[in-house]
């Protein structure tokens, strides 16, 4: 089943991809604030097939004791697939990649955080998982910063996070499930935003993920990053669009 | 070029507010190479020479003087804990509960509060640990019978008091019940129509960053007041 035993035609005559999509394109993306009741922050984000719930609970009291720091809040971050995920039953329950996958993404939002505002206490950050066709850290992160954003947890920018990849030697944004599994690599990244977008301080963009899946050349990274950033770019704008869309609803009230 | 935003827009983290350098950056914002941006969702208030952020939501932090409400969790020898929904546990010491002599080993401080117990109580001081020292000796502290105890968000705690209070009078007129509202976010009801009351409050907090708010709220407690009677 990989592209070596049957060739995958990646590329149509028009330049579209396996799911029609142009090469700096993302899939369809629908985002939400504020889905779950009892959380203190939530957010679901949709891109294409892959679609995850955060949640956020706390600043809260943290426990054991012995994992409090006195100067700043602690993040437990947790990342979980549904068994329902994907295509072939996963098992259920916290794995390598699982754990893997929290910490990076943990270390992905925590440049973002004011955490020094609450000392000895704790966050709780979940992704979960609901449905998975390539991306699901990226769009985790994307909407674990939503979550927080809604939480009032006080934050320099928004968080956004996408991936770029490299299918038949031609850099595309946002891989999904087949470009990500069968294609040469592919590179997730994590950027935070502010909304002054000249280009002199788009270059400030601090990126707080950055991993890589296969083999690339030298330009072949480079021209992802490019393309990774401009897609954070687009997914940062969504967001926005997104929280202004839930306040703006109630504007005016019932009446 | 000051103002970047409408006054009372709903701005998301990372928003630029201002880029003008005698500018102040008050509360809910942060300033980076003589920019100012927020920090949090929330709506911009512009000043004569601030800008601040009003937070949509977030936990309450203790602060000191505030007045809130807590719920007394452990009862030790010469202390009470009280939980003031919040990360942060509060401690009143017998001496911040009473101006008497009090024997700690002959009388029973579950006698003044028990686990379980409502009490109003004004926070002492904050150390840098986040320790909270509460006190009741304050003539707006007690503790409360009765009633029941409603959760906002507690940064829309300045609406739903108002203007010098102008809001929570107007609820405790309208509905005859009498109405305290904790900086914590919690919000004891007790009184004729709390039904009322309650939904009101949390009318106010759903609706806190839109305008007209004191007059809509009037004329809706009117209606519901109305239908109630018939």
């Amino acid at each position: 089943m990989t592209s070596t035993d049957k060739e995958v035609e990646w590329f149509d005559e028009e330049g579209n991809r396996v799911d029609g999509r142009k090469a700096d394109e993302l899939r369809e993306t629908t985002m939400e604030v504020g889905v779950l009741e009892e959380a203190d922050g939530s957010a679901m984000v949709e891109i294409g097939n892959t679609r995850v719930i955060a949640s956020v609970f706390g600043p809260q009291d943290l426990h054991p004791k012995h994992l409090q720091e006195s100067d700043r809040a602690v993040i437990k971050m947790r990342y979980n697939m549904a068994p329902f995920s994907v295509d072939d039953r996963m098992s259920p329950g916290p794995n390598r990649r699982a754990k893997e996958i929290g910490l990076v993404a943990r270390r992905a939002l925590e440049p973002a955080l004011e955490l020094e505002k609450f000392p000895t206490a704790g966050i709780d950050i979940s992704m979960e998982v609901v449905e998975s066709d390539g991306g699901t850290r990226v769009t985790g992160i994307t909407a674990a910063s939503l979550a927080l954003a809604d939480a009032g947890i006080p934050m320099k920018g928004m968080v956004a996070s996408c991936a770029a990849g490299v299918v038949d030697d031609t850099p595309v944004l946002d891989v999904n499930g087949k470009e990500d599994k069968e294609g040469n690599a592919d590179i997730p990244i994590a950027t935070i935003n502010r909304s002054d977008d000249d280009t002199e301080s788009r270059e400030e963009d601090k990126v707080t993920l950055l991993q890589m899946d296969g083999d690339l050349t030298t330009d072949q990274v480079e021209d992802c990053v490019q393309l990774a950033k401009d897609g954070c770019r687009q997914l940062y704008e969504q967001q926005k669009r997104t929280i202004r869309e839930k306040y703006n609803a109630t504007d005016g009230g019932d009446q | 070029m000051s103002r970047l935003k409408d006054e009372n827009e709903i701005v998301a983290p990372g928003d630029l507010l201002t880029d003008e350098d005698d500018v102040r950056p008050s509360s809910g914002v942060y300033a980076e190479k003589g920019k100012i941006y927020s920090k949090f969702i929330g709506t911009v208030k512009y000043g004569d020479d601030y800008v601040r952020v009003q937070p949509m939501d977030g936990r309450y932090i203790p602060s000191e003087g505030d007045v809130v409400i807590g719920e007394v969790t452990r009862v030790s020898y010469s202390r009470w804990n009280v939980d003031l929904d919040s990360p942060y546990e509060g401690t009143l010491n017998i001496s911040e509960a009473s101006d008497q002599y009090v024997d700690l080993d002959e009388d029973d401080l579950t006698d003044f509060y028990d686990v379980g117990d409502a009490v109003v109580v004004k926070v002492e001081s904050v150390s840098e640990s986040m320790d909270v020292d509460l006190t009741m000796l304050d003539d707006r502290c007690r503790k409360l019978e009765e009633g029941r105890i409603i959760n906002i968000s507690p940064h829309k705690v300045p609406r739903v008091i108002g203007r010098q209070g102008t809001m929570v009078q107007q609820i405790n007129e309208k509905t005859n019940c009498h109405v305290i509202v904790g900086q914590n976010g919690l919000v004891w009801i007790n009184g004729e129509n709390p039904s009322v009351a309650a939904e009101a409050v949390k009318k106010v907090e759903r609706e806190a960053h839109t305008d007209g708010l004191t007059d809509r709220i009037a004329e809706w407690l009117d209606e519901q007041l109305e239908g109630g009677d018939q």
